[in-house]
């Protein structure tokens, strides 16, 4: 990838080039002929010159003019009147041993009714250097432009595209469940300014549709709670007429459990969705230890009841910055999955690195397979009240905060073991 | 005491004024934000039962406005919502309790007994039962005098049955009272059985009447003989 400056710059110097190549025959070309024309005028003015003096001076001119002007061949001729012809012509110059490039001018002048033929010259640069010299100016001209522009270019930049950094700057650190719209920063650019505006509007209307969704996926939670509250008071208040047969409560019980797990799976799956939608933003330095230990010792009556064997070793404690609460969640999910699916008696084990946690617990190998363990509404058909959701609840916050969550099953010691590992920790 | 139930939906409004009459409170009730206010300001309550969802108004209003022009009430919020702000802000504003719906008439009736016991009685703090009694701010129960050992769940289980004395009580809703959302209902049933019949040795062996009776397969009921 390269600079967009960079890249303009290229065809700036490629159409500064072709330019260059074409003004080097243009410039020799249009020079030439100015040069000739005027070499012309001074060739015909002379001429005309040379027609009014000599008829006067007669024939002491005549005489002389070979030696003072060699530049100009007077010959008697008898050849009448001729027409003017101008032609480019080359002569040998002895003091410099070289070749010239002349213009001359062949024409005739009668002088005392005599014909006589003229020949006038006059040296022209010679080519080569005319080449030369022209090539090198433009040449000058073409480096100093090229080297204009790459000056310009570098130092405008980074002063000129301010704005278009600092606005990615912006957006790259932008989080829409925290920040609000961005202020920019005022431009000259009209293009920047209106890459602003759009981006201004995108942010708003982005933020108006997470807002949307979030109060939806509250709304739904509260639409759908009240009347599992109405059912469940009603059904509490059947349960404790006191005329009811032992048959009826069992009946109105089995009822108002399952009112109560739709309760706790709507529960579960707007949590679930509050996770997804990166709601509970607020992030702070968790030690996963202390809040395990926590867990444990909130889980004890659990714990005892099924007279488990805990080994509980720490070294170490990890760090996430994540959000207490869904830390919490995390632990206490699978902290739970393994007390109610160890046996009576069996064992729990719960280990803290600096880099990992890992809470297993024994027991008989998972009635389905190990890869839609984390999936939702995947449960031991041994417990139909489960929900579920509590291990895609644990998956989904450790994917959140960049958590590897596995599960590993030892056949030997018949144990289950979720491992949850910091990413790049030492 | 008298009770101000504010909760839109009728039938869940007019269950609850049903099980505080009979435990013999005086309920008023209403389903609107506005009804609310103008009852806040003219009529004395002992506790109010705010629904923060209001089709006209946020329920956290109300108890701002309650803070200010009753202070001396107690005020439960309950709420839909089982989002954290919502509870956090409802105690921030000074709100005694929180409830999430669903919940048991039952675990209400015992938050609004602690949060009038708290708020009102702070001269008299306690709880008799037939030959048992407690006293909430030291946490010391006594059967006929003798001081007992009951801490812990233990003790918040008695508490929850004097509560809810001469009702049938589900396994499902002492497990919640006492456990919270932290048990599914799979884990409850021989669970709250250990616990209830670790309560009633205690008790008897004090030389407490046996006070529980036993629904088998449904619940519990604490009623003087």
């Amino acid at each position: 990838m390269k600079n967009l400056l960079t890249l303009t710059f290229r065809y700036y110097a490629a159409l500064a080039g072709l330019l260059w190549l074409l003004s080097i025959p243009l410039s020799f070309v249009l020079i030439r002929h100015l040069v000739v024309q005027d070499v012309d005028e001074a060739l015909l003015s002379r001429k005309s010159e040379l027609s009014r003096l000599l008829p006067v001076a007669n024939s002491q001119l005549l005489r002389y003019l070979p030696y003072t002007d060699s530049n100009v061949h007077l010959t008697p001729s008898r050849t009448p009147a001729l027409p003017d012809r101008l032609y480019d012509t080359v002569y040998y110059l002895p003091y410099l041993h070289e070749w010239e490039p002349h213009r001359e001018l062949a024409s005739s002048l009668r002088i005392g009714g005599q014909p006589y033929r003229l020949l006038i010259r006059q040296s022209l640069v010679e080519s080569d250097d005319f080449i030369m010299t022209i090539t090198g100016l433009q040449t000058g001209i073409f480096m100093l432009l090229l080297l204009g522009l790459g000056v310009i270019n570098r130092q405008t930049t980074r002063r000129l595209w301010h704005p278009f950094t600092d606005a990615l700057h912006r957006i790259r650190q932008f989080r829409l469940e925290a920040d609000p719209t961005p202020v920019w920063p005022a431009t000259q650019v009209a293009e920047f300014g209106e890459l602003h505006r759009a981006l201004g509007s995108l942010i708003s209307r982005n933020q108006a549709a997470y807002a949307s969704q979030k109060q939806f996926a509250e709304n739904a939670s509260h639409e759908m709670q009240t009347p599992v509250a109405v059912i469940l008071a009603q059904l509490e208040l059947l349960f404790q007429t006191e005329t009811r047969s032992e048959a009826d409560l069992i009946h109105v019980q089995q009822a108002a459990d399952a009112a109560r797990r739709l309760a706790h799976i709507n529960r579960a799956l707007l949590l679930l969705t509050q996770i997804e939608n990166q709601q509970f933003a607020e992030a702070q330095p968790v030690s996963l230890g202390t809040v395990l230990a926590k867990l444990l010792t909130a889980n004890t009556d659990f714990i005892q009841h099924k007279a488990l064997v805990v080994h509980h070793t720490q070294v170490g404690n990890s760090q996430v910055l994540m959000n207490l609460h869904l830390a919490e969640v995390l632990l206490g999910n699978l902290l739970r999955n393994a007390i109610r699916h160890a046996p009576v008696g069996g064992s729990l084990t719960c280990a803290v690195t600096a880099a990992s946690v890992t809470i297993a617990n024994t027991g008989e190998p998972l009635p389905f397979p190990a890869e839609t363990l984390f999936d939702r509404f995947v449960k031991n058909p041994a417990l139909p009240d489960a929900t579920g959701l509590g291990l895609a609840i644990a998956r989904q916050i450790a994917t959140r905060y960049g958590l590897s969550l596995s599960y590993t099953y030892d056949a030997d010691k018949k144990e289950h073991e979720f491992r949850l590992e910091l990413a790049g920790s030492v | 005491m008298r009770l101000l139930v504010i909760e839109d939906e009728p039938i869940l409004r007019e269950t609850i004024r049903a099980y505080m009459e009979k435990e013999g409170h005086r309920v008023s009730t209403t389903g609107r934000f506005g009804q609310a206010s103008l009852l806040i300001n003219d009529t004395d309550y002992d506790c109010f039962l705010v629904d923060i969802g209001l089709p006209d108004g946020n329920g956290l209003n109300l108890v701002r406005s309650i803070k200010e022009s009753q202070p001396k009430a107690g005020i439960l919020v309950i709420s839909a919502r089982t989002g954290l702000d919502d509870k956090l802000t409802g105690l921030d504003l000074g709100a005694d309790d929180y409830l999430t719906k669903p919940f048991h008439l039952s675990e209400l009736n015992a938050r609004v007994r602690s949060v009038l016991r708290r708020r009102l009685y702070e001269g008299e703090p306690i709880i008799n039962f037939g030959v048992i009694n407690i006293q909430p701010q030291s946490q010391t129960v006594r059967v006929a005098g003798q001081p007992i050992d009951l801490t812990g769940k233990a003790y918040e289980l008695l508490l929850y049955f004097i509560a809810n004395k001469n009702r049938l009580l589900s396994k499902a809703a002492i497990a919640e009272h006492i456990w919270g959302d932290s048990m599914e209902l799979a884990d409850s049933h021989d669970f709250i059985y250990q616990h209830v019949k670790n309560l009633r040795k205690k008790l008897v062996s004090a030389g407490c009447p046996d006070y529980l009776k036993t629904r088998y397969g449904a619940g519990y009921i604490l009623a003087l003989p």
